[in-house]
């Protein structure tokens, strides 16, 4: 019973998990590249037609971050399916 | 008498003219517009940053634009990417090394292949380029833009003319030993290098 228990739970957690992070990545931009943690804001001189570079701190989850974590989501998804087998004893 | 005086005015203006010479633009931009682009190619994604310490002179001659000369100073201290780990790699001793080499400097010593048109004048220019204390020569295509009195347009109570210079072509990093053993797979050898900036010359 506790086994079922435990294995649900690590299910929602991973579930909960991967949508989230899916939705903050998403929400995010969904950079695919690497994670950043400033970002180029280019603004037009309109006298010399010149683009000017400033930078501003931003953090932009990159596609190694979300990456990771659907893997976790699959590690935990994996652990709970073998806790949910029972041991077969002979 | 008045036609005397006449002649002598039309006498003066034209031997001013005629030796007007180079105005000196000086490209310590107070507005900070003036940018150095860096892109090196790699897996996932290009790496790209920039620089906006820029300062420099530049004598520019309006009747004479082949003439041109002058030298550009980037401030490798200011240059940034995206990511801090990134930046702290790219000014650490291996690629950059900043804090020995703070400047990166290109002097303009000849123009060829100058054409122009309007206030526009497109050159191949040539001159040292000196990144990481190696200096090599190079020939980049450059394209001048004079602006005539345009500078109280950008600073407000301050007459006089702008130089717009763009820029963009190529280095080999591992010419200027910035990291010539980082695996070519991982991080292209070819750096595209675009300058984007604008010098002041104050009437007197």
């Amino acid at each position: 019973m506790n086994r079922k228990i435990v294995a649900r739970t690590l299910l929602i957690v991973a579930f909960l998990e991967a949508a989230i992070v899916t939705a903050y990545w998403t929400a995010a931009g969904a950079n695919t590249g690497w994670t950043k943690n400033r970002v180029e804001i280019v603004t037009m001189d309109d006298v010399t037609g010149l683009e000017g570079r400033t930078w501003e701190n931003r953090f932009v989850p990159g596609v190694e971050l979300f990456a990771a974590s659907l893997l976790g989501g699959l590690a935990l998804t994996t652990l709970a399916i073998f806790i949910r087998k029972p041991k077969t004893n002979r | 008498m008045k036609q005397n005086i006449l002649t002598l005015l039309a006498l003066t203006s034209i031997s001013s003219a005629a030796f007007a010479g180079p105005i000196h633009f000086d490209f310590k931009d107070p507005k900070g517009v003036n940018n150095a682009v860096f892109k090196l190619d790699a897996p996932l994604e290009a790496i790209t940053g920039s620089a906006n310490g820029i300062s420099g002179m530049v004598m520019f001659d309006p009747a004479n634009p082949a003439a041109t000369t002058g030298k550009l100073v980037v401030d490798a201290k200011t240059l940034l990417v995206p990511n801090s780990m990134m930046k702290d790699h790219l000014h650490s001793e291996m690629w950059l090394d900043t804090a020995k080499h703070g400047a990166i400097t290109f002097e303009a010593k000849s123009l060829k292949n100058v054409k122009t048109s309007g206030d526009n004048t497109t050159a191949e220019v040539t001159g040292p380029l000196t990144i990481k204390g190696v200096t090599k020569e190079i020939s980049a295509p450059v394209k001048f833009s004079y602006l005539k009195g345009k500078l109280g347009q950008r600073v407000p109570n301050l007459k006089g003319d702008l130089l717009v210079i763009r820029s963009t072509f190529t280095i080999k990093r591992s010419d200027f030993g910035i990291n010539p053993g980082a695996p070519q797979d991982k991080v292209t050898d070819e750096i595209e290098l675009t300058l984007s900036v604008a010098g002041a010359a104050p009437a007197n």
